[in-house]
């Protein structure tokens, strides 16, 4: 059984618990109370406003003019955040963590120890309680997908347990919506069919998906039938990072590959340092519209997690290393190996200067995206594909 | 073309001069070395267009002169496999004849006025190296060059020719290599601000066609490629485009430092000792000195530790550095054993200043702990 622990308005908390004369009235963590900057966190009594993260604080202001604005302080939630995965480790070494506040963890290994991983996630959340006074919403399920809906449903305060052979009878009530990747797009389309649950959708045979979403066709199958064998795996323990993204239309434009691409390694990059490693081999992935697929690897001179330094490869990677054929992509993918926790740099006699600047630019990217979410800070190259 | 050649000298003078033809060309014709034979001596040539070199041959007797172009793979092979004192070279105009006591072959010849010509020094204005000191001018800087860099121009050697000085620069951005000498102008050549940066392979050529005598080399830096004449041979190179960082500011001026002396062996000994617990992923080694030692300490998951101890002439305050031990290796390797060196430390961050008394500076940086 996976675990997936999401902290309940985890900023906003942290405050409420170091300042209690905060507790019951709304409270937003980031922008200010003249309106400006982005809202990074509401508590529950702000969201009853319609308040919500990423939102503009001059909107939020106006939903509901009373809330309390407060700087965040994301290194001190970082701290909190690292107290709260000494009390997983203490459970089971297999914890992805996937932000500050949330993370899956595989605890079948520690069964004999410390119960059924229901009562782990039932330790875990009292104990997250009790010691760190903050709130958690525990969800136990066969695998991720389930684990990560189970955590949401009875959010705040949560706690549900999808026993394997309640899989279906879990799923099939809820709304298609709570199925990862459901944009606006699938949206439409799945209510041109009518298809509102879960449910129905598994009514649906594997081909009539395919038809519908084509290579999206098969996940969207697997995951109303509940299945998703994705691992728990520790970014420390892996033997690559990496990430990929399969485009909703074949790309056959370079500059919005490009584009993708700065996405993809950022978002490499950011899992990099969080871990404090780095990588020493850069591979980049490119499936054609024709399913052909060619990877490219680099080795660079020294292990590295500065995002430009990655992207620079990647880069060489797209546009110099590829086979000359006509563009037509659907999927990218970036990813690093030869990865070294080592927790050392080798420096260098030339442009320590550049590297200290590119390194400063990460830190204050990472804190930004952590603050405010992804798409609060982004490389000028990004800017072409604004989708969503 | 018609002369009697010592096949042994052949030989050794053939393969000097094949390692600089291109394996795989467009250009079939510099997959061969070309041999001219004039009345009082015979060369053999060959170049890839960016490098060429004109090989002496010792030990012809000619009897008409004239040139022909060998393929170096047959060609080769014919020599090497002949246990004969002389061969002797004929060519007309269908083929060309080689011909040892009891063999013969028969090579069809290619126009030898198609070979593209290699350059010969008739420079008026040079610098003059002892041989000897050239030979360490390379070996001490060229193992630092970096191929790969695409920022700067360091896949060569930088040379500096100003009044009797003569400095080498090797480096790979992370350790850098200098080493200077004494030499001579010749009709007031200079390097001047120009920057003659002499790739990697050729300087790796040109150490091959030095002799052990005591003799002179002759360089001439031209503007884009250099001419360099030793007593054996004439070695023509472009030269590496683009720019050299300024390596004069890697060297620390301090004022607070601690000087190490440390004997090349034992120490070269113990480097190599503590490299064997580092991996490709995890490749520092602590170099811990004080109290009239130094010791030296790895660790690589999956590998093992360990822990490797010398008695030194240092009783400094205790101070720590971490460092690529290939990097170190590089610099004690070309040393001779019984030689001193000093290692000059400020702190963990700062870089590591190597030095001998006869000219050689060897600056690495650290392997530095993330903040």
């Amino acid at each position: 059984m996976i675990l997936h622990i999401d902290m309940d308005a985890f900023y906003a908390s942290v405050e409420e618990r170091d300042n209690p004369s905060l507790v019951g009235k709304p409270v937003i963590v980031g922008g200010s109370a003249e309106g400006r900057g982005v809202v990074a966190a509401a508590n529950y009594e702000a969201r009853k406003y319609g308040v919500h993260s990423a939102m503009a604080a001059g909107r939020a202001k106006r939903l509901c003019p009373q809330a309390i604005f407060i700087k965040p302080r994301i290194s001190y939630y970082a701290e909190i955040s690292r107290q709260i995965r000494d009390i997983f480790e203490q459970y089971t070494p297999l914890v992805e963590p996937l932000s500050l506040d949330e993370a899956f963890l595989d605890a079948s290994g520690s069964e004999a120890l410390f119960g059924s991983s229901a009562e782990i996630g039932r330790q875990i959340k009292r104990r997250i309680r009790t010691e760190l006074n903050l709130v958690a919403s525990v969800g136990v399920a066969p695998n991720k997908f389930l684990a990560k809906i189970a955590s949401d449903l009875r959010k705040p305060d949560g706690f549900v347990v999808v026993e394997p052979d309640q899989v279906q009878a879990f799923l099939d009530p809820l709304p298609v919506g709570r199925l990862w990747g459901v944009g606006k797009v699938t949206g439409q389309v799945f209510d041109r069919w009518s298809i509102r649950t879960i449910g129905q959708l598994r009514q649906l045979s594997r081909e009539t998906l395919d038809d519908l979403f084509g290579s999206s066709g098969e996940r969207y199958w697997q995951l109303a039938h509940g299945i998703d064998d994705r691992r728990v795996t520790p970014d420390r323990e892996a033997k690559s990072i990496s990430n990929e993204t399969t485009f909703a239309e074949d790309i056959a434009e370079l500059d919005i590959l490009r584009a993708w691409l700065v996405e993809l390694v950022e978002q490499v990059g950011r899992r990099l340092r969080r871990h404090d490693i780095k990588g020493r081999t850069v591979d980049l992935k490119v499936r054609y519209a024709d399913f052909t697929t060619i990877t490219r690897s680099m080795t660079l001179p020294e292990p590295t997690n500065i995002t430009q330094d990655l992207l620079n490869a990647g880069v060489e990677l797209l546009t110099r290393r590829l086979p000359s054929r006509p563009l037509s992509v659907r999927l990218l993918g970036f990813g690093v190996t030869k990865l070294d926790d080592s927790g050392r740099t080798q420096q260098q006699l030339f442009d320590q200067p550049d590297r200290q600047r590119n390194q400063e630019l990460d830190r204050v990217a990472d804190q930004i995206t952590a603050k405010f979410g992804k798409l609060a800070i982004r490389r000028g190259a990004r800017l072409e594909k604004e989708e969503d | 073309m018609k002369a009697t050649f010592d096949r042994e000298k052949l030989l050794t003078a053939f393969q000097l001069a094949a390692t600089v033809a291109p394996s795989r060309s467009p250009k079939p014709i510099l997959s061969n070395v070309k041999l001219e034979v004039t009345a009082d001596q015979a060369i053999v040539m060959a170049t890839d267009l960016e490098l060429g070199v004109r090989v002496v041959v010792p030990g012809v007797q000619c009897e008409a002169p004239g040139s022909c172009v060998l393929p170096i793979q047959r060609f080769g092979s014919i020599l090497r496999e002949s246990s004969d004192a002389l061969i002797r070279i004929e060519t007309d105009g269908h083929g060309t004849q080689v011909r040892g006591d009891r063999s013969e072959f028969k090579l069809p010849a290619a126009n030898p006025d198609e070979f593209p010509a290699v350059a010969s020094f008739a420079e008026k204005s040079y610098y003059e190296v002892p041989v000897k000191l050239l030979r360490e001018l390379i070996r001490r800087t060229v193992f630092a060059t970096d191929n790969e860099s695409s920022r700067y121009a360091l896949g060569g050697v930088l040379i500096e020719m100003q009044g009797s000085d003569i400095i080498a620069v090797g480096t790979d951005g992370r350790r850098l290599a200098k080493m200077q000498g004494q030499g001579n102008s010749v009709g007031g050549h200079s390097t001047g601000d120009q920057m003659t940066i002499i790739p990697t392979k050729a300087m790796q050529v040109i150490e091959r066609m030095l002799t052990d005598a005591d003799e002179t080399v002759q360089l001439a830096a031209r503007s884009n490629d250099v001419l360099v004449k030793t007593p054996r041979a004439t070695i023509y190179s472009r030269l590496v485009e683009g720019r050299f960082p300024r390596w004069r500011d890697v060297f620390p001026k301090r004022e607070e430092a601690h000087k190490i002396d440390v004997v090349v062996g034992p120490f070269y000994t113990a480097v190599r000792q503590a490299q064997i617990t580092t991996s490709e992923e995890s490749r520092g080694v602590d170099f811990t000195f004080g109290d009239g030692k130094v010791v030296l300490s790895a660790r690589a998951a999956d590998v093992g530790q360990s822990r490797v101890e010398l008695p030194i002439a240092y009783d400094g305050p205790t101070i720590g550095i971490m460092l690529d031990p290939r990097f170190i290796a590089d610099f004690l390797r070309v040393l001779d054993a019984d030689r001193t060196c000093t290692i000059d430390l400020k702190d963990s961050e700062g870089a590591a200043v190597c030095t001998t008394d006869d000219g050689y500076g060897y600056v690495i940086m650290p392997l530095a702990r993330d903040h």
